[in-house]
């Protein structure tokens, strides 16, 4: 009986945001937004990926459009041996949005910067290499402060060192996020 | 570097004098990705941001500043820092639906370090000028947002800096006289406008 009250509760907890999807969310055309989240990625030329811890700030100006600030931190490699033993990641761009109170589709471009370093390259350069993400997303308002988001990202770039890397990589982004 | 001192002051000067400017409209700030390609280095990718400031509404102004990689024939890096301006003009009166096409010139520092990949103590650097010509599209995505992507050729006027190899390896060169080699650069901006409302 206090196992099943137990699931009970998690489930009312789980599923209470859902319940508010329904109510007009009253989102302003101007508003910001951010979340915290985790986001693994893949690599297209070589079998590697990375989990990062991923934060983003987004403001919008108007309906359509929003200008949105990003940041990836390396938490770790699934390779034994990572080509990087850090990679952060810094972005900065626009995205235009195709929104209703409740959905919002959205595309955009950012300019970036990336540090990449690896401890065995004893290398003396800062490894920094400007980088482009062309990202899309869905988001799902399902409530005044609360949204659900899914977003996909490309990144381009390359990394110029003793070992010539290519560093053009999927990522994904999922979670809970909040209107400011 | 004395250079790079005098266009960071007028950087400064120019860009805190356009903030307060009573015409809002007339100033934008935006970030952009450049890619770098057809010189003798190899291709490679940008980072940036710049500046505009509209002086008619035929005529605008870019103040860019980039940080471009490149990738120099697998062999050494060469990095590039670019702080210049270009004028813009506006050949037709009207937008085309949402483009803005035109014609843009201007001038920039360039400073450029090449390093050995395979030895990054072995490098060399050098400070220089250089000129910039081309053509361009905003892409209106709201009456103060737009895309622009611009594509121009930067002519380097200084000695440019190559490998050499010799018996112990690969080191930095400069070349003999100016060659007027440059990359053709193709940029995509964006960028806000500051409306007075």
């Amino acid at each position: 009986m206090k196992e099943q009250t137990k699931l009970g509760w998690i489930c009312a907890l789980l599923f209470l945001p859902f319940a508010t999807i329904h109510a007009q969310a009253t989102i302003s055309n101007t508003h910001a937004s951010a979340f915290l989240t985790f986001a693994p990625n893949y690599f297209f030329q070589k079998n590697e990926s990375n989990f990062f811890l991923h934060g983003q700030l987004n403001l919008f100006t108007e309906q359509r459009i929003s200008f949105s600030g990003d940041a990836f931190y390396d938490l770790g490699s699934t390779s034994a041996y990572p080509t990087f033993n850090n990679q952060h990641q810094l972005f900065f761009g626009v995205n235009y949005h195709w929104r209703t109170s409740i959905h919002d589709l959205y595309l955009g471009i950012q300019p970036g910067i990336g540090l990449y370093r690896n401890d065995q390259a004893l290398e003396s350069r800062i490894p920094l290499a400007p980088l482009v993400s062309l990202q899309g997303g869905y988001r799902i308002y399902i409530s005044p402060h609360f949204h659900f988001f899914f977003e996909g990202r490309f990144i381009g770039g390359q990394v110029i060192s003793k070992n010539m890397q290519a560093i053009s990589n999927l990522r994904f982004s999922a979670g809970l996020g909040f209107q400011l | 570097m004395r250079y790079s001192v005098i266009f960071f002051v007028f950087f400064i000067i120019f860009g805190n004098w356009a903030q307060h400017s009573t015409n809002l409209n007339r100033f934008s700030l935006g970030v952009r990705s450049t890619f770098s390609a057809f010189s003798d280095d190899g291709t490679g990718l940008g980072t940036g941001g710049q500046f505009r400031l509209r002086f008619t509404p035929r005529v605008n102004s870019d103040w860019f500043a980039d940080y471009i990689v490149v990738n120099h024939q697998s062999i050494a890096k060469s990095e590039y820092l670019h702080i210049g301006w270009s004028v813009l003009f506006y050949p037709m009166n009207q937008q085309i639906g949402r483009f803005q096409p035109y014609v843009l010139a201007g001038h920039c520092f360039d400073y450029n370090k090449l390093s050995i990949n395979s030895q990054p103590e072995i490098y060399g650097d050098r400070w220089g000028s250089a000129v910039q010509a081309g053509l361009g599209t905003h892409f209106l995505l709201s009456p103060q947002v737009d895309l622009s992507l611009t594509s121009q050729y930067m002519v380097h006027l200084t000695k440019e800096l190559t490998t050499a190899y010799s018996s112990t390896g690969y080191t930095i060169v400069e070349k003999s006289g100016n060659s007027f080699e440059g990359h053709l650069l193709t940029t995509i901006s964006i960028n806000y406008r500051f409306i007075k409302k």
